[in-house]
């Protein structure tokens, strides 16, 4: 479970980036965060990664609170969140299989282990045909599946994508959306910051709205 | 282990990636290490000749015209005795002017003064211990005042000279290998820090999918230790054939010289050393390198 309580994060001086946040995500959710550029999704999603520290406020995930959490705590966060990012962020000089490995070599699983959890995610988004592959040769669409499963590849409780749609035409987009829909069944909690109407407009789910840093609408949609 | 084969495995990869630059550090590195290979071997030679100079110290005891037999004897005696002497050698009268026609091609020179002016003496060697020159000059004055001896004869200074100069290279060579040192340092610190400047978008991808700071900085790490490792070797295969080239030219002349054993190249000790320090100072330079990067982009 996610919750925050009155979190405000400014850039600079001046700019209030969030502003007085409170909402609770329950475990096993799926979420749209939505608004306008600008409106403070991805530091949203950030300040829940520790990507950004939030200035003011209380951020309890699974019942620990991170806005307490020294700098050398941060990585055993991020191991148990997902974050898909819009720039799929993949290291372009690793194949498909080493990318998706990376999470499980930085906790120090065993090969075997390795194997069997990157053989199985790559099945769940479909792309294991490439896995010996590298980045460039892949599509858009392609990336983004491989870097969805590298965030799963921990089996997170919680799965956060910032535009994971982004990059991607409507028809691929549809197609991660309902790949992320999946992963929610299965159980994680899903989190997914988009600006693109056709998404949440075509998929029935919590919509959180942000303006100017704050929340003006929290619900299902109409 | 398997992570550290993980690390390893990093390791070569920016080594490969960074190939070029790689290769004109590892030359760098090697002939700044070549070169504190060169003083070692320096110091390492001029030390054995000091040595066998040593072990030859002796000075000669005159003894005075006409002495009784009974006397020699008695020096010889004393000399025996003496826990601090390795060895004397009795030279009588004829035996120096023998030594002396030897030495010398004028044979008549003696003949015309008509009667043999040599004296004759004892040629004592001093046990290593006792070498110092301030033990040497109470041995000698002791035997200075003993009964029959006319004179007592020693290079002293040369020995003392030779000692300083050992000494001066000794400080020398503390200043060279700590200069050599810091040069070999920051041109790994510096190495490294280009590779991970290079690599910095991955580096921030591991942090975000939850590396630590010391899974990013291990192969980094490994990389300036077999930096320092492959370099120390190479500077050591590079220093041994130009010590075989200038042993070929001057090692003859050297042994000419006298009491000398010819050009003598490093221990296996010093080689073990030198390897050693190599992989210490890469691994020490990237440290420090990575952890002043790593602070930096923390506070970025």
């Amino acid at each position: 479970m996610i919750q925050m309580f009155h979190v405000s994060k400014y850039y600079r001086k001046d700019f209030l980036a969030l502003d007085d946040i409170n909402l609770k995500i329950e475990k096993g959710e799926f979420v749209f965060v939505t608004g306008s550029s600008g409106a403070g999704k991805s530091t949203l999603l950030k300040v829940l990664f520790c990507e950004e520290r939030a200035d003011q406020g209380q951020i309890l995930i699974g019942g620990k609170n991170v806005s307490r959490l020294r700098e050398r705590q941060i990585p055993f966060l991020r191991r148990n969140i997902g974050f898909v990012f819009q720039d799929f962020k993949l290291i372009q000089r690793k194949t498909v299989f080493d990318n998706v490995a990376l999470p499980l070599e930085i906790i120090g699983a065993s090969r075997n282990e390795i194997k069997k959890r990157v053989h199985e995610v790559l099945k769940m988004v479909r792309i294991e045909h490439r896995q010996g592959q590298r980045p460039a040769f892949l599509s858009g669409g392609e990336q983004q599946r491989v870097a969805i499963a590298r965030a799963l590849v921990n089996r997170p409780a919680i799965l956060l994508a910032d535009e994971p749609t982004g990059n991607l035409d409507q028809d691929l987009a549809l197609d991660i959306v309902d790949l992320l829909r999946n992963i929610q069944t299965a159980g994680t909690t899903v989190v997914v910051a988009t600006h693109a109407r056709q998404l949440f407009s075509k998929i029935s789910r919590r919509r959180l709205v942000l303006q100017n840093g704050k929340i003006i609408s929290d619900g299902l949609p109409e | 282990m398997r992570q550290f084969f993980y690390h390893l495995k990093s390791a070569l990869e920016n080594i490969k990636i960074n190939q070029t630059m790689g290769f004109f550090s590892l030359i760098s590195l090697s002939l700044t290490l070549m070169l504190f290979g060169a003083f070692l071997v320096f110091y390492n030679n001029v030390q054995g000749f000091v040595q066998t100079m040593r072990e030859s110290v002796q000075f000669s005891v005159y003894l005075k015209e006409g002495i009784d037999q009974n006397l020699i004897k008695d020096v010889k005696k004393t000399l025996s005795n003496d826990s601090r002497i390795l060895s004397s050698t009795y030279i009588s009268k004829d035996a120096a002017l023998k030594i002396f026609n030897q030495s010398f091609q004028d044979k008549t020179l003696i003949e015309r003064l008509g009667e043999n002016p040599l004296p004759a003496s004892f040629e004592v060697v001093v046990k290593s211990a006792f070498q110092e020159s301030d033990i040497l000059e109470k041995i000698i004055s002791e035997y200075k005042v003993f009964p029959g001896v006319d004179e007592v004869q020693y290079g002293s200074e040369w020995l003392e000279n030779l000692n300083n100069f050992l000494k001066l290279l000794q400080i020398i060579g503390v200043g060279i290998g700590g200069f050599l040192g810091v040069t070999v340092m920051t041109n790994i610190a510096n190495t490294v820090r280009l590779h991970f400047y290079n690599r910095q978008d991955e580096i921030e991808i591991m942090k975000l999918i939850g590396a630590t700071h010391g899974f990013i900085k291990i192969p980094f790490f490994i990389e300036g230790f077999l930096m320092g490792a492959i370099s120390s070797v190479v500077s050591i295969l590079f220093l041994f054939l130009i010590f075989e080239y200038t042993k070929g030219r001057i090692g003859g002349f050297l042994v000419a010289m006298g009491s000398f054993q010819g050009l003598q190249f490093l221990s296996p000790n010093m080689l073990g050393g030198l390897v050693l320090a190599g992989c210490a100072l890469g691994g020490i330079g990237s440290f420090i390198s990575l952890n002043h990067l790593l602070r930096l982009r923390h506070s970025e």
